[in-house]
Order: C-alpha cells, then sequence, then structure tokens
C-alpha cells in the first residue's frame, strides 16, 4: 500500500512544483500524439467515409483488414517504422530515427486503422439513414458532407478519443523509433517505462498517475465541446 | 423539364428483376395517369406497390423500360418535382423543427414564417424541439408528410401515410392531402385502407404479383370490377 | 471553424522548431550507464569543453551493438568486449578502446538459501546455486550481463539451459525489469554494480557475493565505421571518443559518484 501512497504524494508534489522536466514531457507527450491524431484523422476520415458509402468489389475485405490493424501490437509497428527510418533503411536518407518525427509515424500507424474503421462503422450507419433523404430532397454533395459530419460529430469525438488515447498511452511502438533520448524523445510512457525499470515504482506510478490525469482533462474537454453543440443544432 | 408540372406520367414496357434469378418482381408493359388525380395503390402485401413509388421517386432504377414526365425522362436520381413519403420515413438526426429547417433551405423557401407556418399547419408544435427520430409513428408520418410538402412537388407519393396514425392524425393527414390535390398536385396513394381509397381516391390502381391488373375510376372499380383477383380482393378472399 | 485553429497551430509550432534537430552525436549505450545518471554528469562535462551535445540511445549491449551495425549510431559504449571487437573487425566499428571499469556482483534474498555468503569464489557461488536451485533470474537478453553470466556458468558442471522455466530463469529483458522480478520471487540474479546501486526496488535483495576477479565488468567505446556507414557524424563522435580517452574525461569518470559511492573506475590506456 505504501507505494500507492507515495506514488500519490510524488504524483502531487510534482504537480505543483510545476517540475520543468516533467512538463517538458507532458508537453513532448501531448504534441507528439495530437500531431499524429491530425494526420491520422486527415487521410482516415475520407478512407472511412468512402469506404462507408461507395460499394466496389475488395470493399469488405479492406474494412475487415482495417478492424484487424486495430489491434496492431505497437512493437511490431515500432519494429517495421524502426526498419524503415534505420540509417541503412530504406527511408534512412530522412534522417529521423530517434526523432520525434519517427515517433509521428509510428503512431499514425498505430491509431489510423483506428480512425478509419471506427469513421467506416459510423459513417455507414449514418449513411443508410440519411441516403434516400438526401436523394429525395436533391441535396448537394456540399451539403450533404457537413451534414454528414455535422451530424455525427460526437461519434467523431469519439474517435479522436480512442485515437488520442491509444496515441498516447502506448509505449513499445515509441520507445524503438524514439529511443527514450532525456530532452528530445523522452515522452512520459517511455519515462515510466525507465523509472520501472531502475526500480522507482513510486515515481513510475506518479507519472501513470499523471498520464491518467491528463486523460480525464482530455475527455472532459471533448464532454464540454459535446454538450456544447447539442444544444444549438443548426441544420 | 423539372420546372414545369407534368400533365401525364407514362410508363412503358418497365421491368424490375428480383436478385437471384426470382424473375421479375415487377413488370408493367404500359401505363398513363392523369398528373391532376388522386390516384390511390391498391393491391395485397408484397404485391409491388412499395416498389412502383420508389421507381417513380427515382430511388430505385428498373432493370429495363423507363418512366417518362411529359414524355421526357427526368434527371436521375433525384426528381425534383417529385417527393415521396416512405412507410419507415427517415430523418435527419436533428430536431423536429431543425428537419423543416434543412428541407425549407435547401428549397430556398425558408423563412421563420414559413417554418413556423409549416408547424402549425401539421400540429408539431409540442414536438418542435425533439429529437425527429424519438417520435411516435403518428408524428412521423405527419413531420414526414410536412418534409415531403415543403419540398413543394408537384407530383406527391406516398406509402402508407396513416399506416401507424391514430384516427385523428388520420383525419388531418386526409384533410392535407385533399388540400394539396385539390391545389393542382398528382398523388400516388399506397393504402390499405379500402374506406380511405374510396374517401380519397380519383381514380385506382390494382396491383397483384407485380402486375397492374386494373385501372379505373373509384367508382366504377368498387362498383363493377373486372378481373377475378380484383373481385377476389375485394370480397377479402384475397388477403391483405 | 475555430475550433480546429488550435491543433493546427500546435501541429505547426512542434514541426518547426523540430526542424533545426540533428547537429548531436548518437550514442548507442548500455542501459547500466545511463540509468545510473552516468552521462546526465558527464555530457554537460563535455558539452561546456566543446559545445557538442551528445544523445544517448540506452538499450542493452546486443541490442545497441546490432543498432550501431545499422548506422544507428555515431559511437557505441557497451560491456562485452568479444562483441565489441567482433562488431569492429566485421567492419562495423573503427577500433575499440577500454574506458572503464567496474564489476558485477551476485544478489539474492537477505536469507540466502543457496549459502553463497560462504563462498570464496564465484564458480563455488554458482555450483552451490546450481545444487540448492532457488529461483536464479537471467537477463537471457543477448546483454553484456547476460553474456557475462553465461560465460560464468561456463565454470560450473551443469548446463543451466536446462533448467530454463524451472529455477533458471530467463526474463528477456532490461537489468531493472530483471532485478524487479528478482526482488519479487525472492530469486538470485547477476547484476552490474552501477545499475544495481542506483536500483531503488531492492525489497529482501542484498549482495551476497562480490570480489572475484572474474567478476571484473570492463567497459569498451567504440567509434561506428564511417566508410560502412557514410552518414556518422565521425568527426564530431572522434572528439568525444578523445575526450572520454583524455586526461580530463578520464578523471570526470573518477570524479562520478552516487551517494558517496564511485561507479566507475577509469582504464583508458593512453
Amino acid at each position: 500500500m505504501s507505494v500507492f501512497l507515495e506514488a500519490f504524494s510524488t504524483a502531487f508534489n510534482l504537480i505543483v512544483s510545476l517540475d520543468t522536466s516533467l512538463l517538458e514531457i507532458v508537453w513532448l507527450s501531448i504534441k507528439i500524439s495530437i500531431s499524429s491524431l491530425i494526420i491520422a484523422s486527415l487521410f482516415g476520415f475520407p478512407i472511412g467515409a468512402l469506404l462507408a458509402m461507395k460499394s466496389f468489389g475488395g470493399r469488405a475485405l479492406i474494412i475487415t483488414i482495417f478492424n484487424s490493424m486495430m489491434g496492431m501490437p505497437p512493437v511490431v509497428v515500432g519494429l517495421v517504422v524502426y526498419l524503415m527510418v534505420s540509417r541503412s533503411g530504406p527511408l534512412g536518407w530522412l534522417e529521423i530515427l530517434y526523432t520525434p518525427y519517427a515517433m509521428i509515424i509510428a503512431q499514425v500507424i498505430l491509431i489510423f486503422p483506428i480512425i478509419v474503421a471506427l469513421s467506416t462503422q459510423i459513417l455507414e450507419e449514418l449513411h443508410k439513414e440519411y441516403e434516400d433523404i438526401f436523394k429525395i430532397f436533391s441535396v448537394p454533395p456540399r451539403t450533404a458532407v457537413i451534414t454528414y459530419i455535422f451530424d455525427s460529430k460526437d461519434a467523431l469525438l469519439t474517435i479522436f478519443l480512442a485515437g488520442f488515447g491509444r496515441a498516447i498511452s502506448e509505449v513499445g511502438a515509441v520507445i524503438i523509433v524514439g529511443g527514450n533520448i532525456d530532452h528530445a524523445t523522452r515522452v512520459m510512457t517511455t519515462t515510466i517505462a525507465l523509472e520501472t525499470s531502475k526500480g522507482d515504482l513510486p515515481l513510475a506510478l506518479a507519472l501513470g498517475i499523471i498520464l491518467l490525469g491528463l486523460s480525464l482533462i482530455v475527455n472532459l474537454i471533448a464532454t464540454k465541446i459535446k454538450s456544447g453543440t447539442t444544444g444549438g443544432i443548426n441544420g | 423539364m423539372a420546372n414545369l408540372p407534368p400533365k401525364i406520367i407514362s410508363v412503358e414496357k418497365l421491368k424490375l428483376l428480383g436478385s437471384k434469378n426470382i424473375g421479375s418482381i415487377l413488370e408493367i408493359d404500359k401505363l398513363t395517369l392523369e398528373a391532376s388525380t388522386l390516384t390511390v395503390v391498391l393491391g395485397p402485401n408484397g404485391a409491388g406497390k412499395s416498389l412502383f413509388l420508389h421507381l417513380l421517386q427515382g430511388l430505385i432504377l428498373p432493370t429495363e423500360g423507363r418512366i417518362t414526365f411529359n414524355n421526357e425522362i427526368p434527371i436521375k436520381p433525384t426528381y425534383s418535382m417529385i417527393s415521396i413519403v416512405t412507410q419507415k420515413p427517415r430523418f435527419l438526426r436533428k430536431s423536429v423543427e431543425n428537419n423543416i429547417k434543412f428541407v425549407l433551405k435547401l428549397n430556398n423557401t425558408y423563412s421563420h414564417k414559413n417554418l413556423l407556418d409549416v408547424i402549425e399547419r401539421f400540429e408539431l408544435s409540442a414536438q418542435r424541439e425533439l429529437l425527429a427520430n424519438k417520435l411516435s409513428g403518428g408524428e412521423k408520418q405527419r413531420l414526414a408528410l410536412a418534409l415531403a410538402i415543403c419540398k413543394d412537388p408537384s407530383i406527391l407519393l406516398l406509402d402508407e401515410p396513416t399506416a401507424s396514425a391514430d384516427p385523428q392524425t388520420t383525419l388531418m393527414i386526409e384533410k392535407i392531402l385533399s388540400e394539396e390535390s385539390s391545389l393542382g398536385k398528382k398523388l400516388i396513394l399506397v393504402t390499405h385502407d379500402i374506406a380511405q381509397a374510396k374517401r380519397l381516391g380519383q381514380d385506382i390502381i390494382f396491383i397483384y404479383k407485380g402486375r397492374i391488373i386494373e385501372q379505373k375510376t373509384v367508382t366504377s372499380f368498387f362498383e363493377k370490377p373486372e378481373k377475378k383477383e380484383s373481385i377476389q380482393f375485394l370480397s377479402g378472399e384475397i388477403t391483405l | 471553424m475555430l475550433r480546429f485553429k488550435y491543433p493546427i497551430y500546435l501541429l505547426l509550432s512542434f514541426l518547426i522548431p523540430s526542424l533545426t534537430f540533428g547537429g548531436e552525436i548518437l550514442l548507442q549505450s548500455t542501459t547500466s550507464t545511463n540509468n545510473s545518471g552516468f552521462y546526465g554528469y558527464i555530457l554537460p562535462k563535455f558539452k561546456d569543453e566543446t559545445g557538442l551535445s551528445v544523445k544517448v540511445v540506452a538499450v542493452g549491449t546486443g541490442q545497441a551493438i546490432k543498432n550501431a551495425e545499422n548506422c544507428d549510431a555515431d559511437i557505441l559504449i557497451v560491456h562485452a568486449k568479444k562483441a565489441e571487437e567482433k562488431f569492429v573487425a566485421n567492419g562495423g566499428g573503427i577500433k575499440r578502446y577500454d574506458l572503464m571499469y567496474n564489476d558485477f556482483v551476485v544478489v539474492g534474498p537477505d536469507a540466502d538459501p543457496a549459502q553463497i555468503q560462504q563462498t570464496k569464489t564465484i564458480s563455488e557461488a554458482l555450483t552451490y546455486i546450481s545444487r540448492v536451485q532457488p529461483s536464479f533470474i537471467s537477463r537471457g537478453d543477448n546483454s553484456g550481463t547476460h553474456k557475462k553470466e553465461l560465460e560464468l556458468w561456463g565454470k560450473v558442471p551443469i548446463s543451466v539451459k536446462e533448467y530454463s522455466g524451472k529455477w533458471y530463469k530467463e526474463t528477456g529483458s532490461g537489468m531493472g525489469t530483471t532485478l524487479n522480478i528478482a526482488a519479487e520471487l525472492d530469486a538470485y540474479t547477476i547484476s552490474d554494480r552501477a545499475t544495481w546501486l542506483t536500483f531503488k526496488n531492492k525489497k529482501a535483495l542484498r549482495i551476497l557475493f562480490e570480489g572475484d576477479p572474474l567478476l571484473f565488468n570492463q567497459y569498451g567505446v567504440a567509434l561506428v565505421n564511417p566508410e560502412k556507414c557514410p552518414k556518422t557524424k565521425t568527426k564530431k563522435a572522434k572528439k568525444f571518443l578523445n575526450w572520454l580517452l583524455s586526461e580530463n574525461g578520464q578523471s570526470e569518470i573518477e570524479n562520478y559518484t552516487v551517494n558517496g559511492i564511485q561507479l566507475f573506475y577509469p582504464n583508458a590506456i593512453k
């Protein structure tokens, strides 16, 4: 039990003292995960929408592939990205191994299938409901797209959260391609892994508590956005 | 073309094949409808009445043949002069008010006054803030009819618009249908309610097993049905 | 649309400063040196003198050498002399130098069921363990420590491989994780002294055997071969190497202590 108490007091001390190295790590975690989320969404949502609304050969197979890719082990992704961006790999000339870029690439690969698969599910359902309405009322494509986004925004926000949660909480991929370099690629999860290996369990747990708190804040903000917009829908 | 109200709807050599070689599920060799009357489509379940309306709206396309309005083939898939109230109407995931607003805006006829008029006419004031998908059956049919009429079509297709309505709502919907008909709109009404057919209809199409068996005025259909299927249907031997 | 402004700003603010990134020397290192805070002490000293920064990737020796073989390093500091020499012989590195040393220790539960505290040599201690067969945790990860451990078991008349998964447990993990497991299972393990001293979750573990010359732990340093890896920053890395081997660097190594205990003993040959 004492480890837990110590962890809570350590977490509390780290937060109230605004520990600069902690802030640096937290900030980097957020930046990397949000960047990954934006990039993965930029590609993931249109592809999800395409899969949801168009029927073509191989569609079911592609959806199955994305669904199963949602469970990809992060270390495998990390390993593959490492082999790609290693100086001796095909993308070695980019020289991004052990930089945040490599970490973003790994996280994009991890969360991209989540965004595609979940947005396909959500938009497919919405499309079934809306397909005929849009035909009957001759809805122009632009209005249709806006309406799809607007009317599924709660669900889309949930997808964002799922993607963000996966990105910020995974360690297997970023530790391989980031190298857990102090002041360069050290993020919350890799710090937790490091402190655990140093046997400093209270500090590791304290960081875990802070990570959890961060997720909580992000989710609260998301809930706030949800409840803030449902009141004033304008078709 | 779309701007002129059509006078004649014609169907020629129309064939719709079902999936997996079950043959044609709807086949109409020739049919001409005057675009000013209220036509009732009668027939037992599964006869192809709903399919017929979906084809007219352009929601599904025929395997063969064509449907023309004033001898012109409409631009698919959205026939701007037609609107339909389907059996299970779908709505946007928005409030009643915002669903109406959405259609009015699409039709460039939105104003606050128009919105209020529609809400009042279809007696949806109490439901205006509710999510459209959360309405009761009768309320949904009122809203679906409201949306279809907001599009200001010259042809209005109605697939059992009073199926899940209580007597009071039925009365209200029928009143609106008569009003719309008297404005010169063409109404094509699928119903199971023979009394309703008699009350509202001017002419009748009787469909059985995907074929049009008879096309007549209401009076002559009910008083002097010619074909044996029609007689069996009216005597209740072919169940609904 | 305003809502999307902030994440985009975030993305930009993140990408722009990172573009200036990339001048540092990349060091692949064993975890013991990094986790003990050694680099945190010594790298700022090097930077003060030369203005050069070093990025440290800390992994097991085996992994560090593999990464260096993939050219993902400019310089390598590990502790497995034979593997280092092989790395150089295969053209991965230019030349290997002795840098510093400390020693390995056998740690185990306070109760010492195998009674190794009474033994005089490491082979005697391991023989006792092999007879009593209490849990022994091996790194099993091809690291410097793991290689050393296997070398030491070679002096005992049993083959531990046969007991793998029974009392001899291979974790395939770093020293810290292995120590965590040993602490939890009241098991024996072999650790480098630096990691042991800075490890905080000791529980009932303590040093039960130390001091045999066979437990000597030599750290070596080598530059990655620019002929094999043209992208290495050989010039900068060479400055770092020379500094580490210089009188200055060596005395800084000597000066580094944790809780008053010196962790590494410099022994570069001039």
